[in-house]
């Protein structure tokens, strides 16, 4: 017995391959790397080239670990959940760390620090990311997010010599694990009363109502812990540590800080939203409160920044406003948009990454200002580059551009699908305010492009020293990864749909967990259905749904439950056929769907006169195809377009249709076997005694 | 003698199966007449049987507790599920509660029978 259970473990395990996978190679990094480094007869390599190579190699690895396991499991009693959607949000985040791997590098190699341990904190930092992308406990959440932290501390004060980074690292540790502290706080306020950390279960408590005095505690607890991913994603009013954090920290570890966990810590703090989302009103307004607090800040703040790196990160509160505004709303279409919005952030911030490194990369060379890291870089040192390199100029403006939002790129499209989903879900203040906010963030945008373009100082550059950088840069991977990055950013605005298709498959799978309340969602989300097909009335029998259409839309709404993504109705369960002989529409025609997805069923009625059709389903749902023969067979009604309309249960040569109310019990033929004729022949039919109907109460 | 190649090709030819019923006392049940390429259906004839017996067409007539027995007939190897489900489908449209003790008995019956 106990071995069977082992046994179930091992199997529930296969889906946590790739992070098994990850962990080995972090150690065997590390001790591999430590006897290479002492070793006397080598003479004490340096060996940082073969460490990004290593790296590289094992994230490549495990992003197609990943690809390949396609099993769905969980592990250590709910603890960790691998689902559909975790896989590719995993997925694309591996992805974006191998990118911002390549761009590390040369940010690596500028600061002069040549230590291997640097990317083995990137790897165990990538480690703890994903197990969060997975993990559906608090308890989980709260470890991974101390070793995650943990890592980035280190990552922040990684040049020793410099007083920044020392600085940024220990503010950052001390607002950390302050954090940490409200964090557990609102966890103990709600195991304390409901007893339980896990959203698995916390969903199925929280969907019935509190008492009173519950209800505010658990509250509490809720408000407690939404904080601390406000204040881990940095948006504001918690946003104070993360400017002074990334100014101080190396150019390299602000580059992990600002787009590293962004992709987890969402998905994480998506799920714990759709857990108290139904529960507490308060939560949504917090969020929303919170986004356009954001997004006024980062513009706001940003105009007066003279400092390079802090401009970027006010702007990045201001794309985080965006996000977190979206999640107030927790339904299927917004939580896509987040996750479409989040590809895009972290494509363009790539981008400006990789610009901002090549950047830094020109500043050395040409001896502008000596030690990276030890001044700051301001604005002011933009001034007229133009003319020292076109196309990296022009690069900028593009990311910029889409930055802000203006069309011909991907960041108009994925903010106008967060404000569409705000004004749809009627919070027509907030988006207005949204707009009206972004447009002033507009303004210091187009001042850096000012800087760059129009603004001469006395140009210290040389011809000379310039034209050597432009050879030496432009053939670099990250001009490969500039290319393809730009090239996207116009790609995903002509063609969002594989985007978007990835996303609405991400929000589905984070309700995974979320089955319980399905029945609740699901009609919300049938409302929605109403916008695109014309439904005539719901009905609510014995918590089962009803939809009534007419026969004309019949065919377009049976493919649209079939194939749409949010309802995936795959299974045609019955249709049946009833008579209801006195009405206007004497028949009517009922479908029976099943979600195996979901868990839920759905009914559809049609009805019709006895002159009139219905179409026919059956190039939709292949079983289709006998069902309605069995209608036309008892009830007369005809299928339009059906391939093989003939009789199925009744006997060769049967006449009238014997469901029907007005079809006697006894029929009108009778059989029997002809002895003269040796055949059996049907003949009107005689009852030798009179039909007795028994329609009195029951016997006893 | 020589044999010519030609004589040596074998001509391949479809196998037709009827494939069930099982056995001659079910009578009513499904029958596959089955065209067969080695193991391959290649095309399948099916004959679902004429089980229809208006028993729908037999219980608009009476009263729910008088249509029960017409149940056992529809499958005579578990005719107690069979009664089971109907007897679910009447409580749901009546919105009928039944006792406990009842609920008991009735599934240890549908277990067993």
């Amino acid at each position: 017995m106990n071995l069977f259970l082992v046994f179930m473990d091992l199997v529930l395990l296969q889906s946590f391959i790739p992070e098994i996978f990850l962990s080995l190679c972090i150690l065997s990094q590390l001790v591999f790397n430590a006897y290479l480094i002492n070793n006397l007869n080598l003479n004490f390599p340096v060996i940082d080239k073969e460490t990004l190579s290593q790296t590289f190699f094992f994230l490549t690895c495990l992003f197609l670990l990943l690809l390949n396991s396609k099993i769905e499991g969980c592990f250590s009693n709910f603890l960790f959940i691998n689902d559909n959607g975790s896989r590719l949000v995993k997925l694309l985040f591996v992805f974006s760390c191998l990118s911002i791997l390549l761009v590390l590098f040369r940010s690596f190699k500028l600061q002069k620090l040549n230590f291997f341990e640097y990317f083995n904190l990137f790897l165990l930092s990538i480690f703890s990311l994903l197990l969060l992308i997975s993990s559906s406990d608090m308890m989980s959440a709260y470890l991974v997010i101390e070793m995650q932290a943990l890592a980035f501390y280190i990552l922040a004060s990684f040049k020793r010599d410099s007083s920044f980074s020392t600085e940024s690292g220990l503010k950052y540790f001390i607002s950390g694990s302050f954090i940490s502290g409200i964090f557990l706080f609102g966890c103990s306020l709600i195991y304390g009363s409901l007893g339980t950390l896990n959203f698995q279960n916390l969903s199925l408590l929280l969907s019935f109502p509190l008492e009173q005095d519950l209800y505010y505690i658990v509250l509490t607890g809720a408000i407690f812990i939404t904080i601390t991913f406000l204040f881990k994603l940095s948006a504001a009013p918690f946003h104070f540590w993360s400017p002074d954090v990334y100014e101080g920290a190396p150019l390299s570890s602000t580059i992990v800080f600002s787009i590293l966990p962004k992709f987890a810590l969402f998905s994480f703090f998506i799920k714990w939203i759709s857990v108290v989302y139904d529960s507490f009103s308060e939560i949504s307004q917090i969020l929303l409160l919170s986004g356009i607090l954001s997004i006024a800040i980062g513009a706001f703040f940003a105009i007066r920044q003279k400092r390079l790196k802090r401009l970027m990160i006010y702007s990045s509160i201001a794309q985080i406003g965006f996000l977190v505004s979206a999640l107030s709303i927790n339904t299927v279409n917004s939580i896509a948009s987040i996750y479409f919005f989040l590809i895009i952030y972290i494509l363009t911030s790539i981008l400006l990454w990789t610009n901002f490194s090549i950047f830094y990369g020109f500043q050395e060379r040409t001896n502008l200002f000596n030690g990276v890291n030890s001044t700051p870089l301001y604005l002011s040192n933009l001034s007229n580059f133009f003319k020292s390199n076109k196309l990296w100029s022009f690069s900028f403006i593009i990311i910029f551009f889409s930055v802000a939002g203006i069309p011909p790129l991907s960041g108009f499209l994925s903010k106008i699908f967060i404000l569409f989903g705000l004004i749809e879900s009627n919070q027509i203040i907030g988006s207005l305010v949204i707009i009206l906010v972004s447009a002033v963030s507009v303004f210091y945008y187009l001042r850096v492009l000012k800087i760059i373009f129009f603004e001469s100082k006395d140009n210290k550059l040389n011809n000379e020293s310039t034209q050597i950088v432009f050879n030496s840069a432009f053939f670099d991977i990250e001009c490969l990864i500039l290319a393809t990055g730009l090239f996207l950013l116009f790609f995903f605005f002509f063609f969002p749909s594989y985007l978007l298709l990835i996303c609405n498959n991400i929000a589905l799978g984070s309700f995974f967990f979320n089955i319980v309340n399905m029945s609740l969602k699901q009609i919300k989300q049938l409302q929605e259905l109403s916008s695109i097909v014309p439904v005539l009335t719901y009905q609510q029998l014995n918590d089962e749904t009803i939809l009534v259409v007419k026969p004309n839309d019949l065919l377009f709404l049976l493919n649209v439950l079939k194939n749409h993504v949010g309802y995936q109705y795959k299974m045609l369960s019955c249709v049946s056929g009833v008579d209801l002989l006195s009405k206007q529409y004497r028949f009517s025609v009922v479908y029976d769907l099943l979600s195996l997805r979901f868990n839920s069923r759905l009914r559809i009625k049609v009805f019709v006169d006895e002159v009139s059709f219905v179409p026919s389903c059956m190039n939709i749902f292949i079983n289709a195809d006998w069902w309605e023969r069995e209608v036309w067979d008892m009830y007369g009604i005809y299928f339009d377009k059906h391939k093989d309309l003939r009789r199925i249960l009744t006997d060769y040569g049967f006449e009238g249709y014997p469901m029907r109310k007005d079809f006697p019990l006894q029929g009108f033929a009778e059989l029997r076997y002809d002895e003269s004729k040796k055949r059996i022949v049907a003949e009107p039919i005689e009852l030798t005694q009179e039909f007795r109907s028994f329609s009195f109460e029951t016997p006893w | 003698m020589v044999l010519k190649k030609k004589e040596l090709v074998r001509e391949l030819k479809n196998f037709t199966i009827n494939f069930g019923p099982q056995h001659p006392a079910a009578h009513g049940v499904l029958r596959l007449i089955l065209e067969l390429d080695g193991e391959v259906i290649r095309r399948a004839d099916p004959h679902i049987g004429l089980l229809h017996r208006g028993t729908e067409k037999l219980i608009e007539q009476k009263t729910y507790i008088q249509a029960l027995p017409y149940f056992d007939r529809l499958d005579y190897v578990s005719m107690m599920a069979q009664e089971h489900t109907y007897s679910l489908a009447v409580e749901k449209i009546g919105q009928i509660k039944i006792p406990l003790r009842a609920q008991y008995i009735r599934v240890l019956f549908f277990r067993d029978y």
